[in-house]
């Protein structure tokens, strides 16, 4: 580690020394924009001809590159954008502002001469995805709802337990390990409906960025992956209305500018606001009155989604988004409901040409609530993870050479891991659990240098540091070696903002890219991440009652060391073909596991409860996108093993992660037939997941069927494998300038598969004396679905 | 409780267009080797009391245990070393006819010895005293209180004994007979489910004193009550057993093997399962549904 450090201030010192021999060079800065809309224009690359220097814009559309003084002409360009050439005189520090147009991919001529492809080649990033919001839309949907978290299962190294399931596995990690960002504010539980559909509005959405490994320092407290989500800016040109109805949700979205009538304001302001409610409510009503359980039952779910902006000037631009979420469940005498929220604040300022930062303040909540019983006697329950942080990011266009991001992010965490009355004709007893807090702080700097023509280093630091925090107390255990309960010994009361546990991670990160030639680079990366939040859940699918939980005196941060290598080309007469294939190792400690049968609710001794122990995930990743012409789509591949050890279980060998999938493939692939239609499909297959199941059973004081694993390994049975195809057709009604609008219509699980979700075991309902394996499928039919989509 | 939740949720859902389906399907789940099963709760009553020794079988063999012949089977008085020595019936059955009530004694420690050939399985027990019951009563309601349909259902007016950590198991006899499905395993820590429960020697509360089926008892039907005082031990082994058998569906967490509280003295690595447990009981009027 020591060797790590010196060699990346040797590294960072040479940055800044070669910014010393730049001096006499000037700046050329400005943003990128749709301009239809103007929406910043993400990841564009600005190209100076005659030079090999490149940039690219960053998440909020800027750009900066220096050169020597003289004309030159840089291009533009995006994907799925008309590349722009511009000669621009450079003589001293010059701002320049570019609105790209987009190409429309239906033209006949869809093919742009010269058109710059996604630059894989030459990214220094490597295991990550984009996927912007088009691309999203064109993958077949269950009952035809976009879904972003759906569609960031289809990309390689992703993976899930089963349809239906909440959230995704990346790389062999568990569904926590997963950092979803919504315009930076984390985002605890992804789902709608306990994992059917995920929470993001895609009417909202402007792009996707899934990071697997090569974790750039910027981010952090999460082990496997990073799903950053960001939402539209909303047009700042004119009013724009979208909306769809479907068989789940019903969808609209306003978004225009603020006060452009005013020339004062013009092209300065914007804001969009995204409501999506479903009604299934409603249209099951006629069908459960007969239903005694069911006639008066609430369940419905919604999300908002809402955000403005504001530019003062050339050098500062605010923004503030904000999401609600719910879903709520009930019947007379029962209610559940759960949901997220999140207001971020974002204000972009420039310090000089070279120096751009964002100063981000958010609030993210997470909570459910469970009640029972009605007039005097009732119980309720509630749970909630509450937290908020200060977060300054700095990216310094040191040279051509050198980019330097780096930051600081300090995060204040409480949780309230159930709070629960009962009232009892009138008289009330509270066994709730008590409020937990702490701090999580991180600095990081990471530069991104063009060795030469040929080699990208991205090298750079993350320290992180979390403290558990009073008020509050912590059990002293005496652990044993048996997966049993830990006793506890003693607990310790601690007061308001006392220290009761501190950890401090250096988290160092690398990655590197050498371009073969001008189609072809070989990239790896390190990275270690920490992470110190843990889901407590040991369900094979998460549900919206699991808890989050700090890490704790007992309870130890979480760490992956990850390598990872890949080769990647793009190839095709318009290079319209990207192919990659990368391998990873990675390894993890103090992974959470529990003991036979804890109670992970309500529970103020759960850290007894818990084990620890080790993991292991390793794979192959090939991944082919098109991503031009009338035919787009993608194949992956993933060959991955993900396993664990834990003192006590399975012998102390290492088993097979439940999330485990060893072959896991997809073809989604998508065709315009003409102007009027275009046509979609998905064809989904891998290997089963691992599972636990019983081989005997024996019977206690009556109860029958209590089943008993003879092997005592985990995991011992596999699951059959599946596969799924689905099918969409879109059809364009009416496309003018004003108004336009479509039908999707799909068939979901075409072929009519019932994919194993899972295997339990229980006695027959019909029969307590007999027992019965059963095969749960969540979907087992075919799903139709059509809903109408329109714009003006 | 939250399982029921989830069910109505998951019903609703699949009344709606999601077409989730539940197959019984065969499979090879590995060889299954049988282990003993001793089942041993013993009561303070006059009452004759059983020990069950059966073997394991296969999980999808749908046949019956088989009984296990041991050569000495009983219970020793640790406070007087007297050994009350239990009689084979067959089918696994062992019995003993207390000449009266209190034989065995609360507060004293008993100790289960079983000899098979050269083995000798080995358990201990403390007594609890039982709490005692207020009132037993029957009311009919539109709905039950957690889902059934409309009906005459039973409420256990009891309450927990003073002081902390007592643990109990109701098992309800429909028509005499004992109601042993999954759903029917209830059991409380004090008068609640939790051990921070704050309502020490307070009546038990509302999931627990009226959530004893989701079947509303018709008239002429008969129920009755027991309510044990058991060890923290068994308290932990039902919940166990609950959790197993009610594990299905989409939110089903791995199955866990179920540690018995009986070793095997002459060799520590031969598995047995079961578990044996002192109670102290107390029973309920038979109330007739009119």
């Amino acid at each position: 580690m020591k060797y790590i450090f010196s060699l990346l201030i040797v590294l960072l010192a040479s940055a800044g020394f070669s910014n010393l021999n730049a001096q006499n060079k000037v700046t050329l800065s400005g943003y990128v924009k749709d301009s239809a809309n103007g929406e910043a224009l993400t990841s564009a690359t600005i190209s100076v001809e005659g030079s090999v220097f490149t940039s690219a814009t960053n998440m909020y559309g800027f750009y900066s590159l220096s050169v020597l003084p003289g004309t030159y002409t840089v291009s533009f360009s995006n994907f799925g954008y008309k590349t722009e050439k511009i000669q621009i005189e450079i003589s001293s520090n010059i701002t320049k502002n570019v609105d790209l147009s987009r190409t429309e991919s239906n033209l006949k001529n869809a093919v742009v001469k010269g058109k710059k492809k996604e630059n894989q080649v030459e990214k220094v990033e490597m295991s990550t995805n984009n996927l912007n919001i088009i691309q999203i839309k064109k993958v077949p949907a269950l009952l035809g709802e976009v879904d972003i978290v759906k569609s960031v299962q289809l990309l390689p190294g992703v993976s899930t337990v089963g349809e239906g399931a909440t959230g995704f596995n990346v790389r062999g990690g568990s569904i926590d390990q997963n950092l979803i960002l919504l315009d930076e504010a984390p985002v605890f539980n992804s789902s709608h409906l306990f994992g059917f559909f995920s929470v993001f509005n895609p009417d909202a959405v402007k792009d996707v960025k899934l990071i697997k490994g090569g974790m750039p320092a910027q981010y952090g407290g999460r082990l496997s992956s990073t799903l950053d989500v960001r939402m539209k800016e909303g047009n700042n040109k004119k009013f724009e209305v979208n909306g769809g109805v479907g068989i789940i949700f019903s969808r609209l979205s306003i978004e225009g500018p603020i006060a452009h009538k005013n020339p004062k304001m013009k092209n300065k302001s914007s804001f969009i606001v995204a409501l999506r409610r479903s009604y299934a409510d409603a249209l099951a009503k006629p069908f459960l009155v007969n239903n005694e359980n069911l006639k008066n039952a609430i369940f419905y779910f919604y999300d908002f989604t809402g955000k403005v902006n504001y530019t003062f000037n050339a050098n500062n631009r605010l923004f503030l988004s904000a999401y609600v979420g719910r879903d709520a469940f009930g019947a007379p005498g029962a209610k559940f409901d759960w949901g997220n929220k999140t207001t971020t604040i974002r204000w972009n300022h420039l310090f000089s040409k070279k120096i751009f930062s964002n100063f981000t303040a958010y609030y993210s909540k997470y909570d459910y609530q469970l009640g029972f019983g009605t007039g005097k006697n009732t119980f309720e329950w509630k749970s909630n993870i509450v937290n908020f942080s200060v977060k300054p990011d700095f990216t310094f266009y040191i040279n051509p050479r050198n980019t330097l991001q780096f930051g600081v992010v300090s995060t204040y965490y409480i949780f309230s891991p159930g709070q629960a009355i009962s009232q009892d004709e009138g008289s009330r007893v509270d066994f709730g659990l008590p409020k937990k807090y702490a701090l999580e702080n991180a600095i990081y700097i990471e530069n991104e240098q063009k060795v030469n023509d040929n080699f990208t280093m991205r090298y750079g630091i993350r320290f992180s540091s979390f403290n558990y925090i009073g008020k509050g107390s912590a059990l002293i255990l005496e652990k044993n070696n048996f997966a049993q309960r830990a006793n506890v010994v003693a607990e310790q009361t601690y007061n308001a903002r006392e220290v009761i546990q501190s950890y401090n991670t250096p988290e160092p990160r690398f990655s590197a890219n050498y371009k073969l030639n001008k189609l072809s680079s070989v990239k790896a990366s390190y990275n270690r991440m920490a992470q110190y939040l843990h889901l407590i859940s040991n369900t094979a699918a998460s549900v919206p009652l699991d808890v989050w939980t700090p890490s704790t005196n007992n309870i130890k941060p979480q760490i992956a060391d990850q390598v990872a290598i890949g080769y990647f080309r793009n190839i095709g007469k318009n290079l319209d073909y990207e192919l990659s294939a990368e391998a990873f190792y990675k390894t993890l400690q103090n992974q959470i596991d529990y003991i036979d049968g804890a109670n992970l609710l309500l529970n103020s001794q759960l850290e007894a409860e818990l084990l620890s122990g080790k993991g292991r995930a390793y794979g192959l990743e090939i991944y082919a996108k098109k991503n031009s012409g009338k035919l787009t789509g993608w194949l992956s591949y993933t060959l991955s093993k993900s396993e664990r050890q834990v003192d006590g279980i399975s012998n102390n060998d290492w088993y097979n992660n439940r999330f485990d999938r060893r072959h896991n493939g997809n073809i989604t692939a998508s065709y315009e037939i003409s102007k009027k239609w275009s046509a979609s499909g998905s064809f989904v297959i891998g290997s089963g997941t691992p599972t636990n199941l019983p081989n005997t059973k024996y019977s206690f004081q009556g109860y029958q069927g209590i089943p008993q694993n003879a092997s005592g390994l985990r995991n011992n049975v596999t699951i059959k494998p599946f596969h799924r195809l689905d099918l969409s057709a879109t059809y364009v009604h009416k496309k003018t300038a004003k108004w336009e609008s479509n039908w999707v219509f799909g068939v979901y699980n075409v072929y009519k598969r019932r994919n194993p979700f899972s295997y339990y075991t229980q006695n027959n309902p019909d029969n307590n004396m007999q027992t019965q394996l059963i095969r749960y499928s969540v979907i087992g039919s075919i799903i139709p679905s059509v809903s109408w989509n329109f714009k003006f | 409780m939250t399982k029921n939740i989830f069910r109505l949720s998951f019903a609703i859902i699949a009344a709606l267009s999601f077409s989730s389906c539940e197959d019984s399907i065969d499979l090879d789940l590995g060889t299954p080797v049988d282990q003993i099963v001793i089942d041993a709760v013993i009561n303070q009553t006059a009452d004759t009391q059983f020990i069950k020794i059966t073997k394991s079988i296969a999980y999808l063999d749908n046949g019956t245990y088989k009984g296990y012949e041991m050569d000495t089977v009983g219970i020793l008085d640790t406070s007087n070393f007297v050994f009350h020595q239990f009689t084979y019936r067959g089918n696994g059955v062992y019995y003993f006819v207390p000449s009266s009530a209190n034989v065995f004694k609360f507060g004293s420690t008993y100790q289960l010895i079983a000899k098979d050939g050269t083995d000798t399985y080995f358990s201990q027990s403390t007594l609890n005293s039982p709490t005692s019951i207020d009132s037993f009563t029957y009311a009919y309601k539109e709905r039950g209180s957690f889902g059934g349909p409309k009906g005459n259902y039973i409420t256990l007016w009891a309450k927990d004994k003073v002081g902390k950590g007592d643990f109990y198991w109701f098992k309800l006899y429909r028509n005499d007979s004992l109601q042993a499905t999954a759903g029917d395993i209830l059991i409380a820590q004090d008068n609640s489910t939790t051990a921070d429960g704050k309502g020490d020697g307070d009546l038990f509360i509302v999931p627990i004193r009226d959530n004893f089926t989701s079947r509303p008892f018709i008239s002429g039907e008969t129920a009755r009550i027991e309510i044990l005082s058991i060890t923290p031990e068994l308290y932990y082994y039902l919940n166990l057993i609950s959790t197993q058998l009610n594990n299905t569906g989409l939110f089903a967490v791995p199955p866990s093997n179920i540690p018995s509280n009986i070793v095997c003295v002459n060799d520590q690595k031969k598995k047995v399962l079961g578990f044996f447990s002192m109670a102290g009981k107390v029973s309920t009027q038979k109330i007739v549904i009119p």
